[in-house]
């Protein structure tokens, strides 16, 4: 597994449709956590989430191995796709929220609603993960979005621009609107980020 | 006014390394700079937000995919 990791998506994705198993353990150990986390933040239920991360690397296996993978050089953000939108179907499965409208796969999040946290998630004595996890859902939807599309499927304010149907600008202002929120939540809950972050 | 809001945009663009925004004209500004610093501590902070599933679901991952191949195989 070590000569994998120097190996790119593009390439191990050809390996593994030509059979390499190793290559597809590479793939999934590089991209798990981003796409685990992306699932996270919307379904906030650990288990729920490990469901719907075992769904979505079927898909990438079924589609990987169905020779209908095309997204060339964009792995990750193509992975986190799939998660989000297996994400959004839960929630229709579930009946929590009322149906999302989609026009085409990029713009899956321009309705998507969140879970509400309860009052009991704010508590001092949560993880530091968890503290941040808080942060991310409360903020405004659009806000999350963009800030979930760019740590979390690594795409670029261009990208997530066009596929939030605004300018490169918005996309950044409501970047830095993100940032400044979680900056402030950080303050007003009176987490030593400046301890605990070792900054 | 405008010029400064498109500045804030310009500054978050260089923190996630999308332009090639000279530091020098962030630090002309004291304020700037102190955004820009302040900002990219908490974009340190979430990139390092980031949750690992169990073992056992990437076993089960793994044994999917083995076995989905096996049956390409066979057929």
């Amino acid at each position: 597994m070590e000569n994998y990791k120097k190996i790119d998506d593009s390439t191990l994705v050809k390996m593994y449709q030509k059979g390499d198993e190793s290559a597809f353990e590479q793939l999934l150990q590089r991209h798990k956590s981003k796409a685990f986390t992306a699932i996270l933040l919307i379904v906030k239920d650990y288990y729920t989430a490990e469901d719907l991360l075992q769904e979505t690397f079927i898909k990438i296996i079924q589609t990987i191995k169905g020779g209908k993978y095309n997204e060339e050089g964009k792995f990750q953000p193509w992975v986190v796709r799939i998660a989000h939108n297996l994400a959004i179907d839960y929630f229709r499965r579930e009946k929590r929220y009322p149906v999302i409208m989609m026009e085409d796969g990029t713009s899956l999040f321009n309705n998507l609603k969140f879970a509400e946290e309860s009052v009991e998630s704010l508590q001092v004595r949560e993880e530091l993960h968890s503290q941040l996890k808080f942060f991310i859902q409360r903020l405004p939807e659009k806000q999350r979005e963009v800030l979930i599309m760019r740590h979390y499927a690594d795409m670029s304010f261009q990208e997530i621009a066009k596929a939030t149907d605004v300018s490169v600008n918005t996309a950044l202002g409501r970047m830095r609107y993100a940032l400044i929120n979680i900056k402030k939540q950080i303050h007003k809950y009176g987490l030593n980020y400046e301890k605990k972050f070792q900054i | 006014m405008k010029k400064s809001f498109k500045f804030r945009q310009q500054i978050i663009a260089k923190i996630y390394q999308e332009n090639d925004l000279p530091q020098e004209d962030i630090f002309a500004n004291a304020k700037a700079e102190e955004e820009y610093f302040e900002l990219k501590n908490i974009k340190k902070q979430l990139d390092r937000y980031l949750k690992t599933p169990s073992e056992k679901v990437i076993q089960n991952i793994l044994n999917y995919s083995k076995n989905y191949n096996q049956a390409l195989k066979a057929r």
